[in-house]
């Protein structure tokens, strides 16, 4: 019926030009398109009002079995599902955070599901991938007949699909989106609260275990920084400018435990990193660059950035502006900080 | 190259200028030019995001200080981008106009053929697949996209034709450019890593590009320019169309073949260096005939000084405008694209 | 569908026409071989609409889809059946049939072939609207709409404002302005995109290199209803366009208000890929190579409305249907699809029509 819809919404075209031989038979098989568009547009027109009433009946059921989120971060958000979501599929910003709960999505879509910055060791081989980056195959997406789906974004859906694939995505299984907080710490209480929903232990002992650790590296830092007078530059270099990152949370925190931290604010607009064009780069005095994605076999190289005294002392370290929200992540990262700390010199 | 050898005397003749000879006011006309090329390298060497004084930059220069953070931003900032855009500025100012020579087609230029989009694919191939990182690397993949592009466009757009049509050889470029750029947003588009370190490049910028690197470009340019020189007499006698060119002695299809060479050359090695920066390659040649009438050999001699001008303009231009920077590609499509439509609109448009 | 791509060599010597009307004044003439390629390129799209229907990535049998297209499926096959690949099909084959046709106008129009939309600047400038309201105005799918419309009509109308001279617009003239119109919007597109987190100008690419996911019904009655009458206003310029292809003053001394057409042209044109880019962001290349694609199927002068929007229909369902399946982890937006399908077959003919030369 589709085809022949399509035949027909295309005819005026080919007709009146009059090089076709569906010249002649246009009028006498114009009826039957014409009918079966019109059915179509009926069909969808009840198609598209029968999630709405099916989500009626779901806040409405109220019976037994019933789970309600309330959203942490997104005020006023409300999430109900008739039974506890088993089935999920998440962004792997998303997964970063919530596999350390225990958490596992049935299926993963999203940006930097290969980044080892932000997926640490978690090997996601054998989860099925239903897209990759801003893309996602919605079909897919409905084949795994997801109960819920998580990732970073709002109310509305996913933060970087456009409203008609969001109005798709929902239409499958509701949208929970991440917590986004200001602070490191509000991100892990808030995200906890996301893992706890989906059935998390979050009083676990590795869970208090990592809590723990994170205090005492919170600590551990701001003693070794103490007495230390030495300035942090958050950076991404690339080849045509040094971008910085100042007022991220990550340095927000850094800063609060006693460091300085140095770079341009972020432009007003748009994007929450600060230029740097090359020849200004030196004009930070930066003991200690942390640049994000840092690794051992990390390799960039230009010539300003290789005089960098910091560059050239080679004291830098690793940061990342997304990665995983939770207390174990953010320990590593800052007993990481500390030994940095404590080889660092001052050199600018 | 002289204004009076019978190949050029014919190529004039179509020109729409009554005048009887134009060479004295071509000779006169290099000295502006080359007094704005040197202010505009001058100001290349001057003016940063970084305010530096005169004197301080002179100063470095000839006694330069390996640990002083303001004689390295002259000798790792300054030096190597100013060299870089008379280069890469010489450089694709000569190909754009070989290029509407050989295609006689006034919008020929290494954008339009795809040239630019060969070396960004041959880049995102580099960064994808083959673990480029040091951004010295980025010019060799670049360079060798643009040589293979450049070949290919002129390969297909003659295959086989007795009797080669521009016109062919310019839709062959524009669709080979579009298959190729497509290719490189599919990676682009479903690998956010490639696309982080890529999209500065892709503008087309001046910026970290080392000079060794730029340097080690020099030969291939130098080589590209002089067969560029020592053809544009016969590429005169292509301009009077297929039919005449061979009733004057000419072999078309061997001075194609050996501009191709020369385009290959320069459009490589302008890309290499510099990113893929449009429009240099189609206004300069285009000021410069509107200047000298339909004459090669001019035409390049003027292109070779526009081109770096236009381009160091723009570069400075971009230093500044904002707190980082503005990529030279894109100002330089600011600028370039008003000065042309502002000549189209004076002059008629000259089919070459 | 082999077959259908290399019928053209049987038609380019004494084309058989067939009449339609009284024998002294037909009211229209059909070129036999035109007749026989339009119904092969029609029956390989409805063929190939079909097979885009009923498979995908969703397990959805063959029965199940029939039965969900005529209302008898369940929710689940119901909603990805028909509401989802119904209509993204269906889109995919109008809107290529309206830029290809666009194209076509405008290649008359400029007498050259790289005068489409897509080269001369439109849809870069729709692209710079939708981008600014996408990454600085943070606005939601509609008001990227019209920022795409508003910022391609702006850009079609400087083009034309710089090209007319002394009250005509000469077509190289139109390509330079546009081609310089064009490269400037996209500079300032990649200045705005290299301004943007990572994560935000991949959502901004994928919008510009056209994108066909999240297609409704009402995406689609929306494009049906607005290209009505464009599409109705391109048939009837397909008779005075090709008497203006045989010269100006020939045209006027036949009656044709030479003026008229030329503007009414313009509009059509520019509308036809104003709506196509609005509704999907800016899908390259059908404009350009779908009427030079059918030019070289159906051997003709003037617009080829038939054959021209036979072909773009079938090339942007041809990219869609591949868009969807080539990768194993993630759909492709069809525009990047577009351009290699297409260019690469453009590229063959190029090739091979050298060769017989």
């Amino acid at each position: 019926m589709a085809q022949d819809g399509l035949y027909h919404l295309l005819r005026p075209s080919v007709a009146a030009d009059g090089r076709s031989a569906s010249e002649r038979v246009s009028v006498k098989r114009l009826a039957l398109p014409m009918l079966l568009t019109a059915s179509a547009l009926v069909l969808a027109g009840c198609a598209d009002s029968s999630p709405d009433t099916d989500s009626d009946e779901n806040s409405s059921s109220g019976g037994e079995g019933q789970a309600t989120l309330e959203h942490p971060t997104e005020e006023g958000l409300e999430l109900s599902f008739d039974e506890q979501p088993e089935t999920l599929v998440m962004d792997c910003y998303a997964y970063s955070s919530l596999h350390e709960y225990g958490i596992e999505p049935d299926a993963l879509f999203g940006f930097d599901c290969e980044n080892p910055f932000v997926m640490g060791d978690i090997d996601i081989s054998g989860i099925e991938r239903i897209g990759q980056d801003g893309e996602i195959d919605m079909e897919k997406l409905a084949e795994v007949r997801p109960d819920a789906i998580i990732g970073q974004g709002d109310a509305d859906g996913w933060a970087w699909f456009d409203e008609d694939v969001n109005n798709q995505l929902t239409q499958v299984a509701p949208f929970v989106p991440l917590p986004s907080a200001d602070t490191i710490d509000d991100g892990i209480e808030a995200t906890r609260d996301v893992a706890g929903f989906f059935g998390a232990d979050t009083g676990a002992e590795d869970i208090v275990q990592a809590d723990e650790d994170y205090d005492q590296a919170k600590e551990d830092l701001s003693t070794a920084l103490e007495g230390k007078d030495l300035s942090f530059m958050f950076a991404s270099p690339t080849k045509e400018m040094l971008y910085t990152g100042v007022g991220f949370p990550a340095a927000d925190m850094v800063e609060d435990l006693g460091a300085t931290v140095v770079g341009p604010d972020a432009p007003e607009s748009g994007n929450p990193w600060g230029d740097v064009a090359w020849e200004e780069a030196s004009s930070y005095p930066a003991d200690v660059i942390l640049v994000e994605g840092y690794s051992d076999d990390y390799d960039f190289s230009a010539e300003l950035w290789d005089s960098l005294p910091a560059v050239e002392a080679d004291q830098l370290g690793a940061w990342g502006s997304k990665g995983a929200l939770t207390s174990r992540n953010y320990a590593d990262w800052l007993q990481d900080m500390v030994e940095l700390v404590d080889t660092s010199e001052k050199v600018s | 190259m002289t204004a009076t050898t019978p190949a050029s005397q014919a190529a004039r003749a179509p020109s729409p200028s009554p005048r009887p000879s134009r060479a004295p006011r071509r000779w006169i006309g290099l000295v502006p030019l080359t007094v704005l090329c040197v202010v505009a390298l001058a100001l290349s060497m001057m003016v940063g995001s970084r305010v530096i004084p005169v004197s301080e930059v002179t100063q470095f220069l000839l006694e330069p200080v390996p640990d002083d953070p303001v004689s390295q931003v002259v000798w790792q900032s300054r030096v190597p981008r100013t060299v870089l855009v008379l280069l890469a500025g010489a450089a694709l100012g000569v190909a754009g106009g070989l290029m509407q020579a050989v295609t006689r087609n006034p919008l020929a230029d290494p954008g339009i053929l795809g040239v630019n989009a060969g070396a960004s694919l041959a880049v995102v191939v580099g960064l994808a697949f083959f673990g480029v990182t040091n951004v010295a690397q980025y010019q060799w993949w670049s360079f060798g996209g643009a040589m293979v592009t450049s070949v290919l466009v002129f390969a297909i757009g003659n295959s086989g034709a007795v009797r080669s049509s521009p016109v062919r050889m310019t839709l062959t470029g524009v669709a080979l450019g579009a298959v190729l750029s497509g290719f490189t947003s599919a990676v682009l588009l479903s690998n956010s890593e490639i696309l982080e370190r890529m999209r500065g490049w892709s503008a087309g910028t001046t910026a970290s590009q080392p000079l060794d690197a730029t340097l080690s470009i020099v030969p291939f340019v130098v080589a590209g320019l002089l067969i560029a020189v020592l053809s544009s007499r016969s590429l005169d006698v292509l301009s009077l169309g297929e039919a005449s060119a061979v009733a004057m002695g000419a072999h078309p299809q061997r001075i194609r073949l050996v501009a191709l060479l020369a385009i290959a050359l320069l459009a490589g090695g302008g890309t290499a260096v510099a990113g893929p920066i449009g429009f240099i390659g189609l206004m300069a040649p285009h000021l410069a005939r509107t200047i000298v009438g339909p004459h090669q050999g001019w035409i390049m001699a003027y292109s070779v000084l526009i081109a770096p001008i236009v381009l160091g303009f723009a570069d400075v231009l971009g230093r500044i405008i904002v707190a980082g920077e503005v990529p030279v590609g894109v100002v330089t499509a600011f600028i370039g694209a008003p000065v042309l439509i502002y000549m189209i609109r004076r002059h008629r448009v000259t089919e070459a | 569908m082999n077959d259908v791509m290399t019928t053209p060599a049987s038609v380019d010597f004494g084309r058989r026409v067939y009449r339609i009307g009284p024998a002294h004044r037909p009211v229209m003439m059909v070129d036999a071989g035109s007749l026989l390629i339009c119904t092969a390129l029609w029956a390989a799209t409805v063929l190939l609409a079909f097979y885009a229907v009923t498979t995908g990535s969703a397990q959805v049998s063959l029965t199940e889809s029939l039965r969900a297209l005529i209302g008898q499926g369940d929710a689940y096959t119901t909603m990805v059946v028909a509401q989802w690949r119904a209509p993204r099909t269906l889109l995919a084959v109008l809107l290529g049939a309206c830029l290809a046709i666009s194209g076509s106008i405008f290649q008359n129009l400029t007498d050259n072939p790289l005068g489409s939309p897509d080269v001369i600047g439109f849809q870069t400038g729709s692209f710079t609207g939708a981008l600014i309201v996408m990454l600085i105005l943070r606005g939601g799918a509609t008001a990227t709409m019209a920022g795409a419309l508003i910022g391609g009509l702006i850009t079609a109308l400087v083009v034309f404002m710089l090209s007319v001279k002394r009250g005509a617009v000469r077509g190289v003239r139109l390509i330079i302005i546009g081609i310089g119109v064009s490269a400037m919007l996209a500079s300032v597109n990649v200045w705005i995109q290299l301004t943007a987190t990572v994560e935000d100008a991949i959502m901004a690419g994928l919008w510009g290199a056209g994108n066909l996911s999240g297609v409704t019904w009402m995406t689609l009655l929306a494009a049906v209803i607005s290209s009505a009458a464009l599409l109705l206003g391109a048939m009837l310029l397909a008779r005075p366009m090709r008497l203006m292809r045989i010269g100006v003053p020939f045209a006027t001394a036949l009656g044709q208000r030479v003026r008229t057409v030329q503007v009414t042209a313009v509009i059509i044109g520019v509308g036809l890929t104003a709506l196509a880019t609005a509704t999907v962001g800016p899908i390259s290349f059908i404009a350009l190579a779908a009427p030079q694609i059918a030019r070289r199927l159906v051997p003709s002068d003037g617009l080829a409305i038939g054959p021209t929007a036979a072909v773009g229909a079938l090339l942007l369902l041809v990219a869609d249907v591949v868009a969807q399946r080539i990768h194993p982890d993630t759909p492709l937006p069809v525009g990047i699809v577009t351009v290699c399908i297409g260019g690469l077959y453009f590229l063959w003919l190029l090739i091979r029509e050298n060769k017989r030369k």
